[in-house]
């Protein structure tokens, strides 16, 4: 038979056809595990306003001023931190009670984010100082003025708090305000196929708004993963696991550049059965948890600590879990703090009875107290602070710059 | 011609590159050890002791896992005349444990002496020494015995019985975070003694 002219065989054509097809699935979007964007999401600019300000001591002349600055504020990024307060200049004539408008003025400051975030101004900016305005439930904005030592306060009402009501969370509006990737997983080697859900999405973005902006800097993370099940390095499902950071996939990131670094969250951090016995908190508690790995793996290089050992972070928590953290010596063999000890290889702790891990957890290893720890400052501060006043104050200073919580939101 | 000669000396350099790499890759794998000697180097500061060598030289069938240190024949007197007295030594019911620093602060290279003999020996690789497990797998192929391991999430424990060798691993990575010697024995024996305190269970949740 002339090869030219072949009869075609109708089972190898449709076996072409579903291979095509199979490779435009794989290469789309979706198979890709990209969670899809929707709603709303978008950082979006706030207006706020107030026209009742004296103007000197008039009783029939006011002043306005308005407040502009974006909903996301520091934590979507530097091009949405800064807030611009804008008011009147005038001259007030005592002895007619008269008021005359001069012009206009403007104060630049940072908002930190979301609807009870905190504009800080530079001081001195004026006679009359304006240092912080706190956002209240998205709705009005509280201003403090201050003149030598007195303060007052006065309150400008926001025009558009639609903008802090987003009723979903998308994982595009959680890539735009905090830069991180969401991600469905269709199921591979590290875990089985699962979605996020838009009540999960807005429970991570709880998460994130909460975090300090500055500490979220400090973290290598570029994707975070739902997923149903944990697979292990050895095949094997283990469905207990509540998540997961992997700092780097040698296969398609051989340097360990921090651009693999994930946490995956698993089906058992969305149930109550945790410390916390209700399944919202622990889902947050769990991406907390998974944070703090990532805050520990981060390396001021960009690239990723691969032994959490090596991380200065790491070492520092170790320093500061010390039994007698005054001791200079990083011998465990002291029995001060943690050790690896080897053989046959296993983590203790040795500590003053006052400031213990606080979780049964905790005690795995020094990373896993420290992300326990981490994760009760935050979501039962009292509870750290009775086990381990020592990790709270070093959370406090040393991880969130100061910031305290109270039931998972910042005070 | 010239267009005809300048394609052919193409043709022929293509050849030869493609001869060459296949060559390259034929060598590689004939010496899998190769990359390693060359990250691997045994360094021995004043202040740390380490040992890259990823497969060890395994003189009289028995590890030798830093430099001059062999389990099974080196007397605890030996231990501190090569690598001098220990930071501290710690007592245990099997022996005694002593401990120099590694490349990791706050990390320590165990050796466990047991009737004045060396037995069991640790050590800590420091990312800046780092070894590929990938390489390791090269040299010595599928393991004997797999455990997880407490070091950290993710981290399982790679046994080569027959070889006296093993690793602390995270395979996702590529990286071994410690590398440690025993006197080579057979399975059975292993699991009856170092494999019987290593975690059949993955210790970590989260």
């Amino acid at each position: 038979m002339n090869p030219l002219y072949r009869k075609r065989n109708p089972s190898n054509c449709w076996y072409l056809l579903l291979s095509g097809l199979l490779i435009l699935i794989l290469l789309s979007p979706a198979a890709q595990g990209y969670a899809q964007a929707q709603g709303p999401g978008e950082p979006q600019q706030v207006t706020a306003f107030n026209d009742d300000l004296p103007c000197g001591f008039s009783e029939t002349e006011k002043l306005h001023s308005t407040l502009t600055f974006y909903n996301v504020g520091a934590a979507g990024g530097e091009t949405y931190s800064q807030a611009i307060y804008t008011d009147q200049t005038y001259t007030y004539d005592m002895m007619n009670d008269t008021c005359e408008i001069t012009g206009t003025r403007e104060i630049v400051g940072t908002f930190s984010g979301g609807p009870n975030g905190i504009i800080t101004f530079p001081t001195p900016n004026d006679f009359f100082n304006i240092s912080t305005c706190q956002v209240v439930e998205g709705k009005t904005i509280d201003c403090i003025k201050s003149y030598e030592d007195d303060t007052w306060h006065f309150i400008l009402t926001i025009q558009n708090p639609e903008v802090f009501q987003a009723t979903t969370v998308t994982a595009e509006y959680i890539y735009n305000t905090y830069g991180i990737r969401v991600e469905d997983s269709v199921g591979d080697s590290k875990g089985t196929a699962k979605s996020w859900t838009d009540h999960e999405l807005s429970l991570l973005n709880d998460v994130l708004k909460e975090i300090p902006s500055e500490f979220l800097k400090e973290i290598s993370l570029t994707r975070i993963i739902r997923s149903g099940a944990r697979i292990a390095p050895d095949g094997t499902t283990k469905p207990n696991t509540y998540g997961t950071y992997y700092p780097c996939d040698a296969q398609t990131d051989p340097d360990c550049s921090g651009a693999s670094t994930a946490i995956r969250v698993f089906d058992a951090a969305n149930s109550p059965n945790g410390y916390f016995h209700d399944a919202d908190k622990e889902f947050r508690s769990t991406i907390l948890h998974e944070i703090i790995h990532a805050y520990v793996r981060h390396n001021d290089n960009g690239a990723v600590y691969t032994n959490p050992l090596e991380s200065p972070r790491f070492q520092n928590w170790v320093d500061a879990t010390k039994k007698n953290p005054a001791e200079s010596d990083q011998l465990y063999v002291h029995q001060n703090g943690w050790g690896w000890y080897t053989p046959p290889g296993g983590w203790k702790y040795f500590g003053d009875p006052g400031n213990l891990p606080p979780t049964d957890y905790s005690l795995t290893n020094p990373e896993e107290d420290m992300a326990e720890s981490a994760m009760l400052y935050v979501y039962d501060p009292g509870g750290l602070r009775a086990k381990s006043p020592a990790r709270y104050n070093y959370i406090r200073d040393y991880l969130f710059g100061g910031a305290e919580y109270d039931n998972g939101k910042q005070k | 011609m010239t267009t005809a000669n300048k394609n052919d000396q193409r043709t022929l350099l293509l050849i030869i590159g493609v001869a060459l790499i296949i060559l390259l890759s034929a060598c590689h794998l004939l010496s899998p050890g190769s990359k390693a000697d060359e990250d691997g180097s045994a360094r021995n500061d004043t202040n740390t002791v380490t040992n890259n060598e990823p497969g060890s030289s395994i003189p009289g069938g028995q590890a030798e896992c830093l430099p001059g240190i062999v389990v099974g024949k080196t007397t605890q007197t030996e231990v501190v005349s090569l690598l001098g007295e220990p930071e501290s030594t710690l007592d245990q019911s099997d022996g005694s444990v002593m401990l120099y620093p590694s490349a990791i602060k706050g990390q320590f290279v165990s050796i466990l002496i047991q009737n004045q003999i060396v037995t069991y020996v640790s050590v800590p690789i420091g990312e800046d020494d780092s070894i590929k497990w990938s390489i390791i797998m090269e040299q010595f192929g599928q393991p004997d015995f797999t455990a997880y391991s407490q070091y950290q999430q993710s981290a399982m424990t790679y046994v080569f019985t027959q070889q006296g060798l093993a690793f602390i691993v995270d395979e996702s990575m590529d990286v071994v975070f410690v590398k440690e010697c025993f006197v080579p024995m057979n399975l059975e024996d292993y699991l009856k003694t170092w494999g019987a305190s290593l975690p059949s269970e993955d210790p970590y949740n989260k």
